[in-house]
């Protein structure tokens, strides 16, 4: 087991090295390092300032960022299908992405403010609203019963949707439709090191929180009951475990519109691996998601070049037959 | 269950984008006949599409912005029985003809609406003015004997020009005055189009141009063929992403970065300014340091003058005197 999670953080850290080497502008490996030991002090190249850029602005934020998103919303997911018993459920699980969506819609045909920092801002006050609202709409007894809290996340996702089509239609306009077809399929051309700042503080508390109840997790897998015969304050934990990565979600769509499969598939994929404890489920399924968004990534921005794809149309395209792949070959494992 | 929200948003926005799309592009159409001075009846090839006119008509109704502009900029204000769909204030001189023209809706009419006018020819820049979201289907309404014409550049994807042309937007001039049996007013709008053209893209030769049409995180950029092409084309400009297919393509910043253009044409549209765009630009971690950034070498167009019509010698112009003397 601790095996496995070496293999994959070594994975890591080479597909990281290796996925800034390459992009669509043709800098040689060489440089591509140069300026990276520059940044880090270890070397003082002239690397010509355009080309520094591009590896230390866009290159290296991005692939971090993949790698936080990916990390993110894979346990999110992990912790939200074990947590609501439901194997459906995603890290969207709770509105975060619609009203993430409705909120960005908004920011970019209604005009609030320009630019990216308010399609981020957008984005992440209505994820936080659409949660609100999931939350107001479950109730008290939500603690009692997650069916509750799926179905008040279900009916609020339909509102935004359907308040999305409505602002979208409204404002018909094939260029602003365009750029937002573009969002809602997900992009991580946004991640910079601002970002980057405090998406990976919020995704190293959150990992932590669902971390320290690991145990808390695997009692949940065997059913209510049975956690609460384990010492286990079933509703106290399940709402602490949603919220938390509910936030985080919200956290991560901001910065890169609502990828999916990472965060529903990811999660069944690395218990074929590790089994249900969620001790060692959780370090794996938070590296494999890094790794796998990092290289989907990194196929979106080069495969087509000098076109770029929308990550999320790709994470499915890729994903789904790998999956397909690993469902046939785990029968009768999960 | 959950996760296919942004699908369920996505499925129908690709809907509309195929729609939509039709309106964003280019079109195809050879024009077949030029009418004589005698008024018998006109036929022709529009968007593969058989037209056949048996007199001038009376009671046209034109939507889109460049359809509408064409009709005025011909002088045909008086044989139009409605027009609708603007996207900005038609231009200052077709402002008087215009205002007696009935607007029978802010977007597309209803096709019931339509039918109430009773109109002997529909003309349209987007083939979307004859899907369900505009007036139906252009074969229901040639079945009621009204002639139809969608702009080349508007032509659904098979029968638009592979590569858009100025010549295009004049055969779509000459071939409305042939319908309308004024020819010789396009022969005087065209010569003059091409005079102001001539006089201005020898001096922006060689200038190496982005056309940043919209979009943050993967720039859409003007691509090799619709009608930003065609703009960059007939001002003189080399454009840097010719290379990519149709008319607009998403790109990303890096491959700008590595292209490094002369000037950045800044499309000022609405939904996204050119104000915004130039904040963007120069608060973004690399490209700020773009040498067309730091030199602020942009030429800002109006959205509406980037679609295929009279107003696109106004785009030519702007952008030819914007990039004079940049280049080399």
């Amino acid at each position: 087991m601790v095996a496995l999670v070496v293999v994959l953080a070594g994975g890591l850290l080479l597909s990281v090295a290796a996925a800034v080497t390459v992009g669509p502008a043709d800098l040689s490996l060489g440089t591509v390092w140069l300026v990276i030991t520059d940044h880090l002090g270890l070397t003082s190249a002239d690397v010509p300032l355009l080309r520094d850029h591009i590896v230390w602005e866009l290159r290296l934020p991005r692939v971090l960022g993949a790698a936080v998103v990916g990390a993110g919303l894979a346990a999110s997911g992990a912790v939200m299908q074990t947590v609501t018993r439901n194997p459906l459920a995603d890290p969207y699980l709770l509105g975060v992405s619609s009203g993430a969506s409705l909120g960005a819609v908004a920011v970019l045909v209604l005009g609030f403010g320009a630019g990216a920092a308010a399609l981020t801002g957008g984005a992440f006050a209505g994820a936080l609203a659409a949660f609100a609202v999931v939350v107001a709409a479950a109730g008290r007894r939500a603690v009692l019963r997650p069916t509750r809290v799926v179905l008040a996340g279900v009916a609020v996702a339909q509102l935004c949707a359907a308040l999305t089509s409505f602002v979208i239609i409204w404002t018909a306009d094939p260029h602003a439709t365009h750029s937002i077809t573009f969002w809602l399929s997900g992009s991580l051309a946004r991640a910079d090191w601002a970002a980057l700042g405090w998406a990976t503080p919020v995704l190293a508390a959150v990992f932590a929180v669902i971390l320290w109840f690991a145990r808390a997790l695997n009692a949940f897998a065997f059913g209510e009951e049975a956690a609460a015969a384990l010492g286990v304050d079933v509703g106290r934990v399940r709402w602490l475990l949603l919220v938390t990565t509910a936030l985080l979600t919200a956290v991560l769509v901001a910065i890169s519109g609502a990828i999916g499969f990472v965060g529903l598939m990811l999660p069944h994929a690395a218990r074929w691996f590790t089994g249900p404890d969620h001790r060692r489920l959780l370090p794996v399924v938070v590296l494999s998601g890094a790794i796998f968004l990092i290289w989907v990534d990194t196929a979106a921005r080069t495969l087509f070049e000098p076109r770029e794809l929308p990550v999320g149309v790709l994470t499915a395209l890729l994903g789904v037959p790998a999956f397909v792949l690993l469902l046939r070959r785990g029968d009768g494992n999960a | 269950m959950r996760s296919p929200v942004s699908w369920r948003v996505a499925a129908p926005l690709s809907v509309m984008l195929a729609l939509l799309g039709g309106c964003a592009t280019t079109g195809d159409n050879k024009p077949a006949t030029t009418a004589s001075a005698a008024a018998g009846p006109v036929t022709l090839t529009n968007c593969g599409t058989p037209v056949t006119i048996t007199k001038p008509p009376a009671r046209a109704v034109t939507m889109n912005q460049s359809a509408t502009e064409i009709m005025l900029a011909l002088g045909l204000q008086d044989r139009m029985a409605g027009t609708a769909f603007l996207d900005d204030q038609v231009l200052p001189e077709y402002a008087a003809a215009y205002s007696k023209v009935p607007v029978l809706a802010k977007e597309y009419p209803s096709k019931e609406k339509l039918l109430d006018i009773a109109p002997d020819f529909v003309y349209a820049s987007f083939a979307s003015a004859f899907s369900d979201e505009g007036v139906g289907d252009r074969a229901d309404w040639q079945k009621l004997g009204v002639g139809t014409y969608i702009s080349a550049a508007g032509c659904p994807k098979d029968t638009r020009p592979a590569k858009l042309t100025m010549d295009d937007v004049f055969a779509e001039i000459r071939e409305i005055a042939a319908v309308f049996g004024v020819a010789e007013r396009a022969e005087t709008l065209i010569a003059d189009q091409q005079e102001r053209i001539a006089k201005v893209s020898a001096g922006a030769k060689g200038t190496r141009v982005l056309w940043w049409d919209g979009g943050n995180d993967a720039p859409s950029a003007g691509a090799c063929c619709g009608s930003p092409a065609m703009i960059m084309s007939a001002a003189g400009v080399t454009n840097i992403f010719a290379d990519l297919n149709g008319s607009w393509a998403d790109t990303s910043w890096e491959t700008v970065v590595e292209r490094n253009p002369d000037v950045i044409v800044l499309v000022d549209a609405s939904w996204d300014t050119a104000a915004a765009k130039q904040a963007f630009l120069e608060k973004h971690a690399t490209l700020k340091d773009l040498p067309a950034v730091k030199g602020k070498r942009y030429v800002v167009l109006d959205f509406s003058s980037t679609s295929a019509g009279v107003r696109n010698v106004r785009a030519v112009e702007a952008l030819a005197r914007g990039v004079g003397g940049v280049g080399n």
